[in-house]
C-alpha cells in the first residue's frame, strides 16, 4: 500500500520531468533562425540615399521600447549593425525574477516601399526563445515594422520618393530612395 | 459414560462478503487517490526540470550587455547624399516659373552650386531676358544650411549691385526650399555639422536629436 503511493509519486516525478524536457526539446527544435537576407543590392537609380549610424538607431530603438507597452519593458538594450541587412541586438527586460538578457537579430528590408523588420535568433542565455516570444508577443515583428514606416512616411514628408532598398555595412544602414 | 460421549456437531458458517457485516475492513488505497500522488509528482517533476533548467540558463540571463564605444559626439548620425538631377528638380519646382526659364544647376566640388538659365526679370522698368548664371556657396554655420548667391551674370555680364533684390530673392527662395526640405527629411531640430559637394552628389551631415 505504502509501496503503491510511491511508485505512483515517482511515476508522476518522471513523466512531469520528461514531459517538461520534451516540451524544452520541442522549443528548441522549433525555434525558428534566422533566414540568410539576399539579393538587396543598391538601386542604380536612387536619387536620394540616407546613410543612418549605429549610434542613431540604437537612440531611436531605446526611444521606441520606452514608449512600447509591454508587461516586461525593456531597460537598456543596444544594436549592431551587421552587413547583410541584419542587426544584431541585446536587450535588458524587467521581469518578476529580475533584470534578464535577451539577445538576438533582427534583419531589415524593404520592399514595395516599405520595410519589413523581423526578430529572428532570439536567445535568453543559452536557451532559444524565439518561439516563446512569438508566443507570447503575436505580431512583434509588425508593430515594429510598422512604427518604422510610420517614421519613414513622415520624414519624407510631400517629397515624392519611394523606398526602395535597404543594405548595411558594419557601423551604418543605408536608405535608398527613388522618384515616384 | 455412554451418555457423556455426544457426537460433535459441527455447524458450517461462511463468512459474510466484505463489507455486508458492516464491520470495518482494512482500506485499500484508492485509485483516485494515487493519481492524485500522481498528478502531484507530475507537478514536482516539471518544477525540477524547471528549476534545473532556470539554474542553467539565468546565470548567462542575467549577463550584462556587452561593452560599447562611447558615442562619438564628431561623427554624423545622418548622411544624406542627393543626387543631382533630384537636387535640380527640386530647386526647378520651388522657384517661381516667370522667373526663370530652361533653369540648370551644375554641382561643383567645394560647396558650389551653379545655376544656369534664361532670366525674364524687370529691373528698374526694363525688362530684362537673356541667359544667366549664379553660383552659390552651401555650407554650415551653427547647425543651419547657409546659402550665399554670387553674383549674377547676365549674357555673361556681372550684374553685381544691379540686381540685388533679384540675388536676394533667388537666394531666399532656395534657401527655404532646402530648409524646408531639410527639415522635412530630418526634423525640425536636426543639427547640420557641414555640407558638401562634388561633381555630381550634394552631401548633407547631420546630427539628429
Amino acid at each position: 500500500m505504502r509501496n503503491d503511493k510511491i511508485v505512483a509519486l515517482l511515476i508522476g516525478i518522471l513523466g512531469g520531468a520528461l514531459l517538461c524536457c520534451l516540451s524544452s526539446g520541442l522549443l528548441l527544435a522549433l525555434s525558428p533562425k534566422a533566414a540568410a537576407v539576399e539579393g538587396w543590392a543598391p538601386p542604380a537609380n536612387a536619387v536620394i540615399t540616407a546613410d543612418v549610424s549605429e549610434a542613431y538607431l540604437n537612440r531611436v530603438m531605446m526611444a521606441s521600447a520606452a514608449d512600447y507597452p509591454s508587461p516586461y519593458p525593456v531597460r537598456a538594450g543596444q544594436l549592431d549593425v551587421l552587413p547583410g541587412n541584419r542587426m544584431a541586438f541585446a536587450v535588458q527586460i524587467e521581469t518578476p525574477i529580475g533584470l534578464v538578457t535577451a539577445k538576438g537579430v533582427a534583419t531589415i528590408v524593404a520592399r514595395e516601399g516599405r520595410l519589413y523588420i523581423g526578430i529572428e535568433d532570439v536567445y535568453m542565455g543559452p536557451l532559444p526563445v524565439t518561439l516563446l516570444m512569438r508566443l507570447t508577443q503575436p505580431g512583434l515583428d509588425e508593430r515594429i515594422s510598422d512604427r518604422a514606416n510610420t517614421q519613414i512616411i513622415s520624414r519624407l514628408g510631400q517629397a515624392n520618393l519611394n523606398l526602395a532598398a535597404v543594405t548595411s555595412d558594419e557601423t551604418q544602414l543605408h536608405f535608398y530612395f527613388t522618384s515616384k | 459414560m455412554a451418555g457423556s460421549s455426544q457426537p460433535r456437531v459441527y455447524v458450517y458458517k461462511p463468512q459474510p462478503p466484505a463489507g455486508a457485516s458492516g464491520a470495518a475492513r482494512p482500506a485499500a488505497t484508492p485509485v483516485a487517490g494515487l493519481a492524485a500522488l500522481g498528478c502531484l509528482g507530475l507537478l514536482l517533476g516539471m518544477l525540477l526540470v524547471a528549476c534545473v533548467l532556470g539554474a542553467l540558463v539565468l546565470p548567462g540571463a542575467r549577463a550584462g550587455l556587452p561593452p560599447t564605444a562611447a558615442p562619438d559626439a564628431s561623427r554624423p548620425d545622418i548622411v544624406i547624399t542627393v543626387q543631382e538631377a533630384y537636387f535640380q528638380h527640386l530647386v526647378s519646382s520651388a522657384l517661381p516659373p516667370d522667373w526663370a526659364e530652361g533653369i540648370s544647376l551644375e554641382l561643383q566640388p567645394g560647396g558650389l552650386v551653379v545655376f544656369k538659365g534664361k532670366i525674364k526679370a524687370n529691373f528698374f522698368g526694363v525688362a530684362v531676358a537673356g541667359d544667366y548664371s549664379a553660383t552659390s556657396e552651401l555650407s554650415a554655420r551653427d547647425g543651419h544650411l547657409v546659402i550665399k548667391i554670387r553674383p549674377v551674370e547676365v549674357m555673361g555680364i556681372s550684374l553685381a549691385g544691379f540686381v540685388d533684390k533679384f540675388t536676394n530673392e533667388l537666394s531666399a527662395r532656395i534657401t527655404e526650399m532646402v530648409d524646408k526640405q531639410v527639415q522635412d527629411g530630418l526634423g525640425a531640430n536636426a543639427y547640420i555639422m557641414d555640407v558638401r559637394t562634388d561633381d555630381h552628389q550634394l552631401v548633407i551631415l547631420a546630427r539628429l536629436p
